[in-house]
């Protein structure tokens, strides 16, 4: 975790240099967030696709499946999300901090947090190591998405965020929990 | 792009194995430039061929026959 925040703070440094010593104003931190959400996101589907051509392949059709059953009822909902929020901030006229907008966003990115980290013991537990690039991604977002959680409330009230596995070890989760569960 | 930042992004690439359309993105958010590419292009950008990649994956396993059942 040690070499992860620093690669986090390495990437911080970084971003500000890309700017030029500009402050990262809320609304550009939150759309940064969600394209290392994006890159989190897409190492995960590229995770599952692998490992479920390579499982199959080796005649290990019973893992495989569950890593089926994971990804495509947990993982790939998060990526709809994503992107689905992105077209919303597209439209909105502004994007600023306590907005209905940046709050939506801020939910999907706690949500995502969540159901990357419950993912990725899921698939840790089938044998299927989760890229690095996942845990810096939680640990980039996470701060940004900490105060969340009463956000999604009001914007969920039916729970329609993606939603995670509810057991770690189960094969095939079961009804999932509440996006604010602690794991 | 001067040469620290030049170097920053290689430096990231390197560490992180992060995608150039990633760091590309992050670089056009902080810039404050990326009024000509809608965000949720540059997601889709990142996120689509990784859902192409499942898509495919997972028609690849449903040709074997001990899963369908």
């Amino acid at each position: 975790m040690k070499f992860a925040a620093a690669v986090v703070a390495l990437t911080l440094s970084a971003c500000s240099i890309f700017g030029g010593g500009q402050p990262v104003t809320p609304a550009a931190q939150a759309r940064i967030s969600l394209v290392v959400l994006a890159s989190a996101e897409s190492a995960i589907i590229r995770t599952c696709a692998t490992n479920i051509r390579n499982y199959a392949a080796n005649g290990n059709t019973e893992t495989a499946q569950k890593i089926v059953n994971v990804c495509n009822k947990y993982v790939v909902p998060v990526a709809y999300g994503i992107e689905a929020v992105a077209q919303d901030v597209d439209a909105a006229t502004e994007l600023s901090s306590g907005d209905t907008t940046y709050n939506k966003l801020t939910c999907v990115a706690y949500s995502a947090v969540q159901n990357f980290t419950a993912t990725a013991k899921a698939l840790n537990a089938m044998g299927v190591p989760v890229p690095q690039e996942v845990t810096d991604a939680v640990d980039f977002v996470g701060g940004f998405a900490s105060n969340a959680e009463k956000a999604c409330d009001p914007l969920n009230p039916n729970g329609s965020v993606p939603q995670k596995p509810a057991s770690n070890s189960a094969p095939t989760p079961s009804p999932a929990a509440a996006p604010g569960e602690s794991m | 792009m001067s040469p620290v930042a030049q170097f920053a992004i290689e430096l990231i690439k390197l560490i992180m194995a992060v995608a150039p359309e990633v760091i590309d993105a992050i670089a056009a958010i902080k810039s404050g430039n990326n009024n000509g590419t809608p965000l949720h292009k540059q997601v889709q950008a990142i996120l689509d061929p990784a859902l192409k990649d499942l898509e495919d994956a997972n028609e690849i396993f449903k040709a074997f026959p001990e899963q369908a059942k």
